[in-house]
């Protein structure tokens, strides 16, 4: 151990100090400690809720989709023969959307947003949360007889029927077709409902139906504008191998329009994004604080022992080895609570994810999302130490007029 | 004399030194505490009353829906509530809207947007539901289409400058989508502040929209404004009571029960941020009091060999902690009331009203709730202040008396 270190940690943890600084200096340890909870809590629930929603959103609405003009409208089946020989495509969801009413009884109408999925993908959409009622599934979607429609959870709620009781329902699509006379016609057809699903996310449980790919088809008119391509990869983490998908479809597909699942829910995560920086600014401020504590611990430090300093200096001491005793204190402080400060964090994370907190469910998640974002932890794991050591710096600046004469002159 | 001596050892604190740099510091410490602590406090507040206001606006304060079932008409069902209400007699003034919701949709260059029609008794809108509502002055000629009122922004969006909107309503015919196609002049726009409300919502008479489908009458339920909103709890209680069972009666804290919960919550977690943010800026005080006495121990002593209590002396330490707090937790108010002042009159930050429902940051100013603030901090101060100063030995002023000798 360095002369410089062995002091510091003499002048810090020594017994014999006073009890006034012993609490100062637990109370500098304390600040950087709750600074440091405080951030990693908040960051890990910020991360996790991020996160989830991602996964959510990707699982629900796929991690990009592909529309078709002009020409190119005539060549969705050759675009999803392309897509499949990519390997990290997990599956491809080839549906048609559009915007139409749903009609329980003679007066009673509800919006819906349908969306027509062939069945064989319907076993794919986990984070629909598909529950069919009895004994029916997915094939059931495009039921010659009677062909089925699942509703979002909200929306079966809102519109007063009974789990379990396939209802009839009216599926009607207001601009569908052009009549014998040349006006626009309706076009409806009847459905099952044989099941509901959860996605978790309101938006979609309170305004979604899912029906089978062809009915759906008819009730568009064969319509190709509403049809569009979303594709499934493997893995989440996917920016090397979209943008090499992205590149190909569109060389060789002029007419191609691709909508990453960030571009359809930008404003969301622009405003989690801004959050976030809110966030961050205010928990450094927090770190920032609590190194006032520690510039207050050092200065008093450099008061009391400034005799001391004095007999060090003129036992041989270098003004920079001067500087460097105070400095290394604030080093240890900020060391001493970050590490105290890590650990209270992981055992709370611990607890947390244990006790599994339901949200209200006014958020898009249910339960409290925790992820560690390992990056930015140990960031403020590495820079909370050195902040410690810089305001000590800062603090040490009186140590410029100790006069060793002045103070051995004294002393004797 | 202890408080004089508190008040220029403070002041002589904030001369350029390296203690009184450090002083500074504490006070800079407890004024960017208590300046996040008011300005989050005060969004959040801002977001609750925000929400509330439109809510209530909308919604009104409670909302009694009929068993659809029973097509139950909706001059009876007004009635029948009215007598209730009469019955129970704890609230003469009350207004009621009998009400009903039913989807339309509205076509602009191919594409379609769901919009809810809202209908409701005209004549009551004024004095059921708290919107802002700008009624459009009526052309000479009487124009024989129903009238409706938009959301402003749907209004702002989709509409201006027209005064006409086309609407899809459903019907039991679906042959011939021209039928389906109905007109409506628009008689005004409503502001509720929620851009849920104000872009996916219509406003329209009741009577009309039950002869535009084909019906003599549409109840759904209705809604009441009462005095107090309150007790619209408690009176949701009695006439659970009262009325039979086919009815349902929701106040409105309870109609959007989720949204508030998770605003608690969010208050809570904040709250707590908050206290620990503040107690670790005072946590300096505790070195500050310290400094206070090591820089003037000369005069500490002194005033007590001079016949001073020890008790005083702490108290002049103690008394200086608490002018820490004060000046710190001050300016933080100051400093706080500023910027949301200055938000609110520049409005330089906006938000997207799709994520957060409206689209400016909503704040309150209270003073109150400031001073409590305030009051919150000094006491943490004053507290540590005390803990700090508990160990300072008076016996020491003896070591000191010699050495000056």
């Amino acid at each position: 151990m360095k002369a410089t270190q062995f002091i510091s940690h003499r002048y810090l943890f020594s017994k014999s100090k006073g009890s006034i600084l012993s609490l100062l200096t637990m109370t500098a340890i304390l600040g950087i400690s709750i600074s440091i909870v405080t951030f990693i809590l908040i960051h890990t629930v910020m991360t996790g809720f991020r996160q989830s929603l991602q996964e959510k959103i990707i699982g629900i609405d796929s991690h990009f989709s592909i529309t078709l003009d002009g020409e190119a409208q005539n060549q969705y089946e050759e675009v999803v023969k392309e897509l499949e020989n990519f390997s990290e495509v997990d599956f491809i969801n080839d549906v048609v959307d559009f915007e139409g009413m749903i009609k329980l009884s003679e007066n009673h109408f509800a919006s819906v947003k349908v969306r027509g999925i062939h069945p064989q993908n319907c076993f794919k959409l986990d984070k629909w949360n598909i529950i069919f009622f009895s004994d029916f599934s997915c094939d059931d979607l495009s039921s010659r007889d009677m062909p089925g429609i699942l509703l979002g959870e909200e929306k079966f709620f809102e519109l007063g029927l009974i789990p379990g009781y396939p209802a009839l329902v009216t599926v009607v699509n207001p601009i569908a077709d052009i009549g014998p006379s040349g006006e626009l016609e309706s076009k409806f057809k009847e459905y099952r409902v044989m099941g509901i699903f959860e996605t978790g996310y309101f938006n979609r449980d309170s305004q979604y139906g899912l029906v089978g790919f062809n009915s759906a088809q008819n009730l568009i008119h064969y319509d190709p504008t509403y049809r569009k391509i979303q594709v499934f990869l493997k893995s989440l983490d996917h920016s090397f191998v979209l943008t090499d998908i992205i590149n190909e479809l569109k060389n060789n597909y002029k007419n191609i329009k691709i909508s990453l699942w960030k571009d359809q829910n930008q404003r969301l995560f622009s405003a989690l994004k801004l959050e976030r920086i809110g966030m961050n600014l205010l928990l450094g401020m927090v770190i920032f604080i609590a190194s006032f504590n520690v510039i207050c611990l050092i200065s008093l430090l450099i008061q009391r022992k400034y005799n001391d300093t004095g007999i060090l200096r003129a036992l041989g001491l270098s003004q920079k080895q001067l500087y460097q005793i105070y400095a290394n204190m604030g080093l240890y402080l900020g060391g001493l609570g970050t590490l105290i400060g890590g650990l209270i964090s992981v055992i709370i994370i611990m607890f947390l994810k244990m006790a599994d907190i339901s949200l209200p469910s006014a958020y898009y998640l249910d339960h409290l999302p925790m992820k560690v974002d390992y990056q930015v932890v140990i960031i403020a794991i590495i820079i909370s130490p050195f902040l410690s050591y810089g305001v000590s710096i800062l603090a040490s600046s009186k140590l410029k007029t100790v006069q060793p004469h002045e103070v051995i002159r004294r002393k004797s | 004399m202890k408080y004089f001596i508190a008040n220029r050892i403070f002041l002589k604190s904030f001369r350029w030194s390296q203690s009184g740099w450090i002083q500074m510091l504490a006070i800079l410490g407890i004024t960017f505490s208590v300046m996040v602590t008011v300005m989050v406090i005060s969004v959040l507040q801002g977001f609750e009353k925000s929400y509330e206001k439109s809510l209530l606006g909308f919604n009104s304060h409670l909302v009694i829906f009929s068993d659809p079932d029973l097509h139950m008409n909706s001059v009876d069902l007004k009635k029948e509530i009215s007598q209730i209400m009469d019955e129970l007699d704890q609230d003469k003034k009350y207004a009621i809207s009998s009400f009903v919701f039913k989807p339309g949709i509205f076509i602009k260059s191919g594409k379609l947007k769901t919009i809810t029609l809202k209908g409701i008794d005209f004549e009551e809108v004024r004095k059921v539901y708290e919107m802002d509502m700008t009624l459009f002055s009526k052309n000479n000629e009487k124009s024989h289409l129903p009238e409706i009122i938009l959301g402003s922004s749907f209004y702002e969006n989709e509409i201006k400058p027209k005064n006409n909107i086309s609407l899809w309503l459903p019907q039991s015919q679906f042959k011939n989508l021209n039928q389906n196609f109905k007109q409506f002049q628009v008689k005004g726009i409503f502001h509720s502040g929620l851009h849920e409300f104000d872009y996916g919502f219509a406003l329209i008479d009741r009577k009309d929209l039950a002869k535009l489908l084909g019906s003599d009458d549409l109840p759904l339920g209705v809604e009441m404004r009462i005095s107090d909103y309150t007790q619209a709890e408690d009176l949701a209680k009695k006439l659970r009571e009262k009325l039979p069972m086919h009815y349902e009666i929701i106040p409105w804290n309870q109609l959007n029960q989720s949204l508030f919960e998770a605003m608690k919550l969010e208050k809570v977690t904040f709250l707590v941020i908050m206290i620990l943010i503040v107690m670790i800026s005072s946590f300096n005080i505790m070195g500050v009091c310290l400094l206070v006495f090591l820089k003037e121990m000369k005069t500490f002593f002194l005033i007590y060999c001079l016949g001073l209590k020890w008790s005083s002396v702490k108290r002049i330490i103690y008394s200086i902690g608490g002018l820490y707090g004060l000046v710190g937790s001050f300016l933080g108010v100051i400093m706080a009331n500023g910027i949301l002042w200055s938000l609110s009159y520049w409005k330089w930050f906006s938000l997207d009203p799709e994520v957060y429902f409206v689209d400016q940051i909503p704040m309150t100013i209270n003073f109150f709730r400031d001073f409590i603030i305030v009051v919150f901090v000094v006491m943490i101060c004053l507290l540590i202040a005390k803990f700090s100063i508990y160990q300072f030995n008076r016996k020491e002023s003896h070591l000191w008396l010699r050495n000056q000798i």
